[in-house]
């Protein structure tokens, strides 16, 4: 009973510790561009976050939005992204193309764009982006399909949903 | 005749039953404008505390004064301690019983705290941690209580419930009168680096201990008028709720430990060295930079001895909500003079050789430009110090705060750290505003002292740097967190124990609340004056929600309950759009002017009009959002230049979902937009302009990077 508790203090106590406060949610926008046939996405992600989260991954440290900050660090978002973030349109998995990030003071955003998609009536997302590091993360997701807007808070227990439009 | 009359009577009987069943008797409802004031909602004003939101005549606080010996034990990790409180029952209520908050018991063994909270079996743990949750013994924490006794040593009998101690006086104590007594502790203290906790020590390769101490004396509880007793159980997230009063106290540590602490400090020339008090003279005189009143290479030959003699340094604090100190061997300490109005206040930081250079540089500093700015926009600081600490947590006591933050090894450190560790500082040393001084209750109400510090926190950022990068407290970077699902949101007005994003919520959002009515709804002179007068009425008393939300309309003559209502108390968002545009000229006539509508798609007009006529627009906009907000206007025209209009928020009065206003121009319109500066938290932008954008965010970003 004593040694339950301690591990329930361990995991507790310490989120008690700071004044100076965060919450741990990130945003991903997707739209469907009728025009261009394609879905658009940007998924907007807190910087301090996502570099303890690439820190931990490949062991050594990186410093976003910095002057030392690694040349590829792209490389690494993508691949980050590629792992965490999955979608599969009208049932069918497709991969997606990086466009670019930028920083905006505390959050990063990522833009990312998937092509040759002539309709769509269903998106499937997996979304697991800081889970590992961050279990109290949650992964908001907001979408504007056919004029129709959908959304769907994603955690650590619930990390895929369906939006239907 | 019978069969007829009765065959005539039964039409009309058909007839008037359909009828009834078509008829619905119409509900009525509750008054549900937005604009109505917020009397229904905010406790009835009292002579205690005016409608106007300041103190009132008969408004009243109590006073408990400390004298307290304490005894680091820096090999046994403990605080012993001994105190005489003297509680001045300054209120008209006689006292059956005091009420004492015991936090370290939120440590103990015994504590309920793990239990309130959920949690799962992790993946795994480092061995380290296994060890320490599974294998080793449980950490004995918690105050123990050697003795609680009356003024002459005869027992005084209390009764402990979990983080709270009730004294159970004999007689109760009157009106206006005082009553003395004493309790004799100790405690192991908690390794806030691997326990967590708003003291505690971080222990060191070295083998050395840096203490940041605090909540670690039996502490009286608030009693007033609001809450009675404010005796609710400390579960570890809400903060505290505390009296003022004088502190004694004098703390034993080591000799060869460098301590900074809440008072000021009785007897220098026993505890420094004559060095030290040189140096000490030098800083008191230096405006421009800190000077370095124990340097980096003494504070490093001492880490590698242990002494085994003690000091005794003798502190006095007049007027103070708390107490807390920090101590180590392996301070660094430095100080720099502040002008605050004619009245020099000194900065301090102390810090161990792993948090230089980026202390050195910048921790005084910003402890100095804190003081500054905060001074301007409340009042002068009316204490004689402020302390920075390398605590390795953001935590505010009167006087010292705790502050995160290190360098890389090689004491380099990136704009991103510096930023951190600054912004955190900033905040921590701002806490001696709010609540050390503007005393709210932050059991109740965290928004009360986060919230309002948060926000002045951004504009001693902007002072302390031109261009520092503002963050959390700018609308567009709370629209997420209000745009999220709402079963995760609670409204600011809720109890921080019990809400989800408790930084969202008792921080960001309120700072946000407050950056909007300084830049958009108020201006600051407005703004300005009244949060002064809103500081100042409540300097060194207790303000509750009320009477902030009371003063800031009453000293600016701008009606704020619609605002208050719906950022504090709901949960509703900002949306803002604009539903559709017709466009019109005029059409000259013998003896009247008739308004032509122009169909034509888009901003353009295209047949009948007059060279000479004015340009006219029917605009209409829609709130889908529930928050009311003014709407911020821009006409981009024809020729290129720019106009802006802004209508106040009262336009939603009669009706909250659509407003329609005819505007005439001399310039062709091409363009109308609402909030081009993101000043209200709009969730979507997409239906802010006319014509309708067909460029989106990710169309703008994707031909920027095309090139």
């Amino acid at each position: 009973m004593r040694t339950k508790k301690l591990l329930l203090l361990f995991l507790i106590v310490p989120l008690f510790a700071f004044t100076a406060h965060k919450y741990y949610l990130s945003l991903t926008q997707i739209e469907y561009n009728s025009k261009n046939k394609s879905v658009e996405v940007i998924i907007n992600v807190f910087i301090d976050d996502i570099e303890t989260a690439l820190t931990k991954i490949h062991d050594k440290k990186f410093e976003l939005d910095t002057e030392i900050e690694f040349a590829d660090i792209d490389t690494y978002f993508f691949e980050y992204l590629k792992k965490n973030v999955k979608f599969k349109l009208d049932g069918k998995a497709y991969d997606y193309s990086y466009i670019g990030k930028e920083y905006d003071g505390d959050v990063v955003f990522f833009y990312l764009e998937i092509k040759n998609v002539p309709t769509l009536k269903e998106i499937e997302i997996n979304n697991t982006i800081l889970l590992k590091h961050f279990p109290e993360q949650q992964n908001l997701v907001k979408s504007k399909v056919n004029k129709k807007y959908k959304s769907l808070l994603l955690t650590k227990k619930d990390q895929t949903g369906t939006l239907k439009y | 005749m019978k069969k007829i009359g009765l065959l005539v009577l039964s039409l009309v009987f058909v007839a008037a039953s359909s009828f009834a069943q078509e008829k619905k008797t119409q509900q009525g409802h509750t008054n549900q404008n937005k604009f109505r004031q917020l009397k229904d909602v905010l406790a009835t004003p009292t002579s205690q505390r005016t409608a106007s939101g300041a103190p009132g005549k008969k408004y009243t606080q109590q006073k408990v004064d400390y004298v307290m010996d304490i005894v680091l034990d820096d090999d046994k990790e403990t605080i012993t301690g001994s105190e005489t409180i003297t509680y001045h029952n300054n209120s008209e209520d006689e006292l059956p019983y005091l009420w004492l908050q015991l936090d370290q018991n939120m440590r103990a063994a015994d504590s309920k705290t793990p239990d309130i909270n959920p949690n799962r079996i992790p993946k795994g743990l480092s061995k380290d941690r296994y060890d320490k949750t599974y294998e080793e013994q449980p950490f004995d924490g918690g105050f123990k209580i050697m003795s609680v006794t009356n003024i002459d040593g005869s027992n005084l009998s209390h009764t402990i419930n979990q983080t709270m101690m009730r004294i159970n006086l004999a007689k109760p104590l009157g009106a206006g009168e005082s009553f003395r007594f004493k309790i004799k502790w100790w405690y192991k203290i908690n390794n806030h680096r691997t326990q967590g906790g708003r003291s505690g020590f971080e222990h060191f390769p070295d083998g050395n201990n840096n203490y940041v101490i605090a909540q670690f004396f039996p502490r009286l509880c608030v009693y007033d008028n609001v809450e009675g007793w404010q005796n609710d159980q400390f579960w570890g997230r809400s903060e505290f709720a505390l009296e003022f009063g004088d502190y004694t106290v004098n703390i034993t540590t080591p000799d060869d430990h460098m301590l900074g602490a809440t008072g000021r400090l009785m007897n220098e020339s026993e505890v420094l060295t004559k060095t030290q008090l040189r140096r000490l003279a030098q800083a008191r005189k230096s405006y421009k930079d800190p000077v370095v009143i124990h340097t980096q290479e003494e504070a490093t030959k001492i880490e590698k001895s242990r002494s085994k003699k003690t000091k005794t340094w003798k502190f006095f604090a007049e007027n103070v909500r708390d107490y807390a100190f920090a101590t180590s061997r392996k301070f660094i300490w430095d100080g720099m003079a502040v002008d605050i109005n004619g009245k020099t206040v000194m900065a301090y930081s102390y810090y161990s050789r792993e948090a230089n250079s980026l202390y050195g540089d910048h921790s005084t500093r910003a402890a100095a430009q804190t003081l500054k700015t905060y001074s301007k926009y409340t009042f002068d600081y009316p204490y004689h110090k402020a302390i920075s600490v390398d605590g390795q947590m953001g935590m505010e006591y009167p006087m010292i705060a705790f502050n995160p933050g290190r360098p890389n090894a090689d004491g380099t450190y990136t704009d991103r750290m510096k930023y951190r560790m600054l912004g955190t500082t900033i905040h921590e040393v701002g806490h001696n505003f709010f609540p050390m001084i503007v005393n709210s209750d932050e059991r109740q109400w965290t928004w009360m002292d986060e919230g309002l510090n948060s926000f002045v926190q951004m504009l001693a950022m902007r002072d302390y740097e031109k261009d520092y990068p503002l963050g959390r407290g700018l609308p567009k970077n709370i629209v997420p967190y209000m745009a999220g699902d709402q079963s995760r949101i609670a409204p600011i007005m809720s109890k921080g124990d019990n809400v989800y994003s408790f930084g969202a919520n008792a921080y960001a959002k309120p700072a946000t609340a407050l950056w909007i009515l300084r830049e958009t709804i108020m201006g600051h002179e407005l703004f300005d004056h009244a949060f002064r007068t809103y500081s100042q009425r409540w300097m060194f008393k207790h303000p509750t929600p009320a009477d902030f939300f009371r003063s800031m309309e009453d000293a600016s003559a701008m009606d704020l309950d619609w605002f208050w209502r719906g950022w504090f108390y709901t949960t509703d968002v900002t949306d803002i759009g604009i539903k559709n545009v017709k466009k019109f000229y005029a059409k000259p006539g013998s003896d009247r002017v008739d308004f032509v509508e122009d169909t034509t798609e888009g901003a353009s007009f295209k047949k009948g009009k007059g060279a000479n006529s004015k340009y006219f627009y029917e605009v209409t906009f829609d709130k889908p959002g529930g928050l009311v907000m003014p709407i911020i206007v821009e006409f981009t025209y024809k020729d290129g230049t720019k106009g802006r209009k802004t209508y106040p928020a009262q336009i939603w009065r009669l009706n909250d979902k659509e407003v329609t206003k005819a505007i005439n121009s001399d310039k062709e319109i091409i363009n109308i937009t609402v909030d081009p500066d993101l000043e209200t938290a709009d969730v979507d932008m997409t239906n802010n302009s006319w014509p309708k954008k067909q460029d989106n965010k990710f169309g703008k970003f994707k031909n920027k990077v095309k090139g």
